[in-house]
């Protein structure tokens, strides 16, 4: 009976991880140390969370986005090429135009002002390193320091 | 099979056949309207309608209720630089629209309530960019309070300005289902699946009865 409890809690400790809920999508930087590995997978569910409330609406849970409204996220050249202005749209917001493989964007971005340095990053870490995407580990120092540089 | 599984079969089908054949309900608060004819006093029981409208497509071209003359349509209020539940709203009503491409009797009626950003120039963009003709679906603005004003009485959903919401303005998400007559037969979530598969299912039967009746 004891033994049952125990794993009960064991598979609750494991259900509340959640990062084997994220998919085979998922990009796992090489070389991190177990610290940083855990650190990453918290990002990663955390991001998760952000993205499917404040962002899939427009961009889609798969990041695909929505016709030549709103732009791809997943393998978007945009986005992989140019990280601190990524940063600093999905604080900020963005008006002017944007090529995203290819095609031309204008649709408003609105601003998440409320979204912490830390949210920012998590949500960036989850949008760079799913759907195929590659970016590494976005930490939040790195958020901070390219957020006190927007225009 | 026993008896009883029988039964059980014959109860399912015979709800599924009524429930196929069932006419949409007709929505609102009817008026009864009272008139002379040869000094004697007749009152009549009016349904609720939508009231008469003038608006501007994307294309610049006055849509009133006569551009739904014959047909049936579905209407919905967004803004396009809404931020949380226009571009779910818009996804949903693209499976209506693809689903009905080719029928000429079901048209797309979508109410800005940001007329000062969504010019019809900006309408314009929005539509081409979803890819979506505009002879089927119309994307209009015009005069802020009669788009409020018809929202609130004829289509009985929410639509005004609140600086606290995302984006400025706070609205239904609500998909209306009106028939030939200016009759609201359906509400919908527009933000759900489920919900548009109903309203999906709701238009054929909706066709369907009008089609028998003529």
């Amino acid at each position: 009976m004891n033994k049952l409890v125990l794993v009960f809690m064991l598979a609750g400790l494991f259900a509340c991880d959640g990062f084997e809920q994220q998919g085979k999508d998922v990009y796992i930087p090489e070389g991190m140390g177990r610290r940083d590995e855990m650190r990453f997978k918290q990002y990663m569910v955390q991001g998760k969370r952000i993205y499917l409330s404040q962002c899939a609406s427009c961009h889609k849970a798969d990041g695909t986005g929505m016709h030549k409204l709103y732009p791809p996220l997943a393998k978007a050249d945009y986005l992989l090429n140019n990280l601190d202005k990524s940063i600093c749209m999905v604080q900020n917001g963005y008006t002017e135009p944007l090529t995203v493989n290819g095609t031309e964007y204008n649709m408003m971005m609105p601003e998440f002002k409320k979204l912490s340095s830390l949210e920012v990053a998590e949500v960036m870490t989850y949008i760079g390193n799913k759907w195929g995407n590659k970016m590494g580990f976005i930490e939040v120092n790195q958020v901070e320091r390219t957020l006190r540089d927007c225009n | 099979m026993n008896r009883h599984t029988w039964l059980l079969v014959f109860l399912i089908l015979g709800c599924t056949e009524a429930k196929n054949s069932f006419e949409l309900p007709v929505l609102g608060r009817p008026k009864i309207v009272t008139r002379e004819v040869n000094g004697e006093m007749i009152s009549d029981t009016l349904s609720h309608r939508i009231d008469r409208f003038s608006f501007v497509n994307q294309d610049s071209v006055i849509v009133t209720n006569d551009t739904f003359k014959d047909k049936i349509y579905v209407a919905d209020f967004f803004f396009t630089s809404c931020p949380t539940i226009c571009p779910v709203m818009k996804q949903q009503m693209l499976r209506v629209y693809d689903k009905y491409k080719e029928e000429d009797q079901l048209a797309i009626l979508s109410h800005t309530i940001d007329p000062e950003y969504d010019t019809v120039g900006l309408l314009n963009d929005y539509a081409s960019r979803l890819g979506v003709s505009s002879d089927k679906w119309h994307f209009v603005t015009g005069e802020k309070d009669e788009i409020y004003e018809i929202g609130e009485s004829s289509y009985m959903v929410v639509a005004n300005e609140d600086e606290n919401a995302p984006g400025g303005f706070i609205h239904s998400g609500a998909f209306l289902l009106v028939d030939q007559q200016g009759q609201i037969r359906g509400v919908y979530d527009g933000t759900l699946e489920e919900q548009v598969d109903l309203l999906i299912k709701d238009i054929s039967r909706l066709l369907a009865s009008t089609n028998s009746h003529e």
